[in-house]
């Protein structure tokens, strides 16, 4: 397989394991913001 | 509140978009691998994060592991220590050279904790060979023979065999090499093999 390839595919998934990561952040934001503010 | 809704309403929105595009390329990932990934429904649920993040974890696992993907620098660092380990081992009993092969084929291959205990025995039983009770009495024995004069250098020399002791890979089961790691002790025990080698012909044996 070419090598350039395979890297390509790692760095995809790596961006979106990153890209994940970071919406878990903000949903972890938004979910301290609510319990503060509004309400459960 | 408002403001709070419309940002969960962003965070859905980029949620779905996100698992989309994962769901657009994980088939041609899957095929690379050799191991199927999980399509992602577009649901609303905590867990497709989780299950985003195992999915990528599997093809970063497969793909760091593999050997095509050392890097330039690596591939070099191979060669060299490829050529340094023939020419320090045709000076000591076959074995050596036998088991540095073997941890340098493992090496190649990605199967890290494979090159790393290979690499282990070598360092052990090296230096049950070296003179000395104590290992710093055998880090004496080394530097001494190997008419190693500057201070500077002898530090470092002795700070690489006193790590190389350390070892941990053949002590501890929850401790796994990296690719750097295999690497590093990889050349530390090349690094030892030498100064034996100049050992053992300056005593003789």
């Amino acid at each position: 397989m070419d090598e350039r390839k395979l890297r390509g595919i790692l760095n995809q998934f790596k961006s979106i394991k990153e890209r994940v990561e970071e919406l878990q952040q903000k949903a972890w934001d938004l979910d301290n913001f609510r319990s503060q503010f509004v309400g459960r | 509140m408002q403001d709070a809704d419309d940002r969960i309403d962003k965070l859905h929105a980029e949620i779905k978009k996100l698992i989309e595009y994962y769901n657009s390329v994980h088939q041609e990932a899957s095929e690379v691998i050799g191991c199927k990934l999980n399509l992602i429904s577009v649901v609303d649920n905590e867990s497709v994060l989780n299950q985003l993040i195992a999915e990528c974890d599997l093809v970063i696992d497969a793909l760091e592991n593999d050997t095509n993907l050392f890097s330039v620098t690596e591939k070099n660092k191979l060669d060299d220590l490829k050529e340094e380990a023939t020419s320090i081992c045709e000076k000591l009993d076959v074995h050596f050279g036998r088991n540095i092969e073997e941890s340098l084929m493992e090496l190649e291959k990605g199967h890290f904790l494979a090159s790393a205990l290979i690499t282990s025995r070598v360092v052990d039983y090296t230096l049950t060979r070296i003179k000395g009770e104590k290992i710093e009495d055998k880090i004496k024995n080394l530097i001494e023979t190997n008419a190693i004069e500057e201070y500077k250098i002898r530090q470092q020399q002795t700070e690489k065999i006193s790590r190389l002791t350390r070892n941990l890979y053949i002590h501890r089961i929850d401790i796994y090499p990296k690719s750097s790691e295999a690497f590093s002790l990889l050349g530390d025990c090349i690094f030892l093999l030498d100064l034996y080698a100049k050992t053992v012909k300056s005593e003789g044996k």
